[in-house]
């Protein structure tokens, strides 16, 4: 519930609010701005670079440069796939904590969890070299693999959560009315959870659309996806802030345009289902 | 008699596995590498000894039959596996064949699992010949077939995040006390590495930043987060729309979030440029190419990227706590500000330590934030422990230093970890 307080306060605290929204929204928006300028208008000041041309040469130039369509297209079968694995490899193991614990639940959903707060380099080499071994080194399916693994605690955690909160009667009905394992899990929990899994879905893409420690190590040229991309323009030619800014608006744009049409699944996901 | 038979079947199978990880993942020792057949053969003679007690094994009339069959379809799914390294049958299907060296290890596994699978249908026939629907299964039927699909539906999970991790964490920090330089050796050699690590500048300044990230980022993240969200604790015109561009940022890669302030924090351009048009000609604003203050630079971009994150859990958070307290503290004629420090905040403990845990988490792994930002520079006075290691293992040449930066790091998070972890959950394990 929130507080209730006077009117003129509340018009304050909605400017307030909207003025820290704005403060927080400007980077983006400015490198959106920057994105369409020269790199000459680029380095004016504020004002001048709002009424300079627009045009959208800097995205024909780094698509030119460097294949924007495959590192996206990397980006997208990495993050859905790891996605789907990760969810097909967490809704039984979540099911199972959820509806079927043992005196070891916790203790195994607290370990995962663990595993997330580790720092990533100490597995770093030991996985770099089972990927060379597996021949996995700069292939989409290594990075399939290693995104569902570093994932998979959060999916399986959220899940959890989203499942504990559907009552076990509903399940035990269905047992009563002669539904089978199978039935019980696709028919009645699958679709009660559907909001659960959207939001962690949306959560997984963005998380492994964002990896950088990984894709950046695991990869070369082959199978390097748009952090990758981003992270290429950014030492050699790092002047060229109109066109760093029109790769990072062509990598940020999915996720901007995702979220804006799944906000409440954005909310939800991307705060671990705090946020209802 | 029956209990030691069947607990001396489950241990040898265990072990046998673990033996089996352990030189899968690179342990070279003549006796460790003959321990997994040699174990599931000693499982496999117990098994025999139990069917020659018995004298008779029912395969067909066997409650249990359905789970045999069960384990025997697994070892043919693991043969069919193994399959896939034979020369004709990668000849026959060429789409299999870009991944060669990915069957060359599932075989290994197959060798492996299918003798193990099997020997799990032998022990169950044996198992469901012997014994009648009993009120409390033995030992065997309690691990293989109570609450199966609970466990065939958590062993892949617990297997991929417990198991991974907890052997490549292994592994590196037992390499941390070699003298690995290009290639991992495995030659023990005491605490060389560490005497090394300490002595470098370069790790000092890391660790010095790290501490001062970590604090900062900890305590601004909250204080602000937390004050914007008492501000804001109430409906808002367009709050769903306000939400989500407050978590755009927390959205983006954190490589994204180093270009776009490093733009931001550039003398030439960015805000010094855009005050000192304001008029104030000589003001200074350059944290990225002063080596005193980068760090501080890098603090502003993390910040900027989480701040609105915590200030969304802070803001749900608030909105969980019951309209009731409010009217009460005012009655009592409480002031706002002694009702949020010693009422509310007490009551989100829950929210603030989530909070943490997630700011905390995000601490040790900076990394992409500042090589995208800074590339550790000027000089060396932003680089972050993680970027040590890195840097070590791919740059250096010198894993053994990066095995132990890392091994390091490990223990950083560790010692504040499990007493936390300890109280925290430790004492409600039916939770």
């Amino acid at each position: 519930m929130a507080r209730t307080v006077t009117t003129h306060r509340k018009i304050l605290t909605t400017l307030l609010a909207w003025a820290v929204g704005l403060l927080i929204f400007f980077p983006i928006f400015w490198i959106i701005v920057l994105s369409f300028k020269s790199e000459g208008d680029a380095i004016k000041t504020p004002i001048q670079v709002l009424l300079s041309a627009w045009s959208f040469d800097n995205y024909a130039t780094v698509q030119e440069r460097s294949d924007y369509f495959k590192h996206f297209s990397n980006s997208v079968l990495i993050s859905l796939g790891s996605t789907f694995l990760g969810i097909l490899i967490a809704v039984p193991a979540a099911w199972s904590m959820a509806f079927v614990p043992s005196k070891r639940t916790r203790g195994i959903l607290m370990w995962m969890l663990s595993t997330k707060m580790l720092p990533a380099v100490g597995v770093l080499y030991p996985i770099y070299i089972g990927f060379i071994r597996l021949g996995l080194l700069d292939t989409r399916l290594g990075l399939v693999l290693i995104l569902m693994l570093i994932n998979l605690p959060i999916i399986v955690w959220m899940l959890y959560t989203y499942f504990k909160e559907i009552p076990v009667e509903i399940l035990e009905a269905a047992r009563m009315d002669g539904a089978r394992l199978r039935e019980e899990l696709l028919y009645v929990l699958t679709p009660m959870a559907i909001p659960g899994i959207a939001s962690t879905i949306l959560l997984n893409v963005i998380l492994a659309w964002n990896e950088a420690f990984w894709t950046l190590n695991l990869t070369a040229a082959k199978a390097a996806p748009l952090t990758a991309f981003i992270a290429s323009y950014s030492s050699p030619e790092g002047l060229f802030y109109a066109k760093l800014s029109a790769a990072s608006v062509m990598a940020i744009a999915p996720i901007l345009i995702m979220g804006w049409f799944s906000q409440k699944q954005l909310v939800r996901g991307l705060t671990f289902g705090a946020v209802k | 008699m029956q209990s030691i038979a069947e607990r001396a079947v489950l241990w040898s199978i265990m072990l046998s596995g673990l033996a089996f990880v352990l030189v899968r993942v690179g342990l070279e020792n003549d006796l460790l590498e003959l321990a997994p057949l040699a174990l599931l053969a000693l499982a496999a003679l117990v098994a025999l000894a139990m069917i020659a007690q018995m004298r008779r094994l029912n395969i067909f009339n066997n409650r249990l039959r359905g789970h045999a069959l069960g384990w025997i379809i697994a070892a043919g799914v693991a043969y069919l596996l193994s399959l896939a390294n034979e020369k004709t049958v990668q000849a026959a299907m060429p789409a299999i064949k870009s991944y060669r060296k990915l069957w060359k290890t599932l075989d290994g596994f197959a060798d492996f699992l299918v003798p193990m699978f099997l020997l799990f249908a032998v022990v169950l026939l044996i198992v469901g010949t012997r014994d009648t629907k009993l009120d409390r299964p033995g030992r065997i039927e309690r691990a293989l077939v109570s609450k199966l699909p609970a466990k065939i539906a958590a062993i892949p999970m617990a297997f991929t995040a417990i198991g991974v991790f907890v052997i490549a964490t292994l592994w590196t920090v037992y390499h941390s006390f070699t003298r690995s330089k290009l290639l991992p050796k495995s030659d023990f050699e005491g605490v060389f590495q560490y005497e090394r690590l300490w002595s470098t500048d370069r790790w000092w300044i890391s660790l010095e930043n790290l501490a001062i990230y970590g604090a900062c980022s900890m305590v601004f993240s909250l204080v602000i987060g937390f004050t914007l969200a008492t501000l804001l604790d109430q409906k808002i015109r367009g709050e769903a729309v306000f939400r989500t561009i407050l978590l755009y940022p927390f959205a983006l890669s954190f490589i994204v979030t180093g270009l776009v302030w490093q733009w931001i924090l550039t003398p030439e351009f960015g805000v010094q440029n855009i005050v000192r048009s304001l008029g104030f000609e000589n003001f200074v604003f350059d944290p990225l190419y002063n080596s005193d203050i980068v760090i501080y630079g890098v603090l502003i971009a993390g910040l900027w990227q989480g701040t609105g994150f915590i200030m969304v859990l802070m803001l749900a958070g608030l909105r969980g706590i019951d309209q009731d307290i409010w009217k009460a503290s005012r009655v009592d004629g409480i002031p706002t500000w002694k009702t949020y420090i010693y009422i509310i905040i007490p009551m989100m403990r829950p929210v603030f330590i989530t909070t943490l845990v997630i700011i905390a988490s995000g601490i040790v792994k900076v990394y992409d934030l500042v090589v995208a930002q800074t590339s550790g520079g000027p000089g060396l006075s932003s680089e972050v422990p993680a970027k040590y290691v890195y840097d070590y293992m791919f740059g250096g040449q010198n894993l053994g230093q990066g095995f132990a930066a890392s091994t390091v790091m490990l223990a950083l998070v560790l010692i504040p970890l499990i007493p936390f972890a300890y109280l925290e959950f430790g004492n409600r394990k039916n939770g």
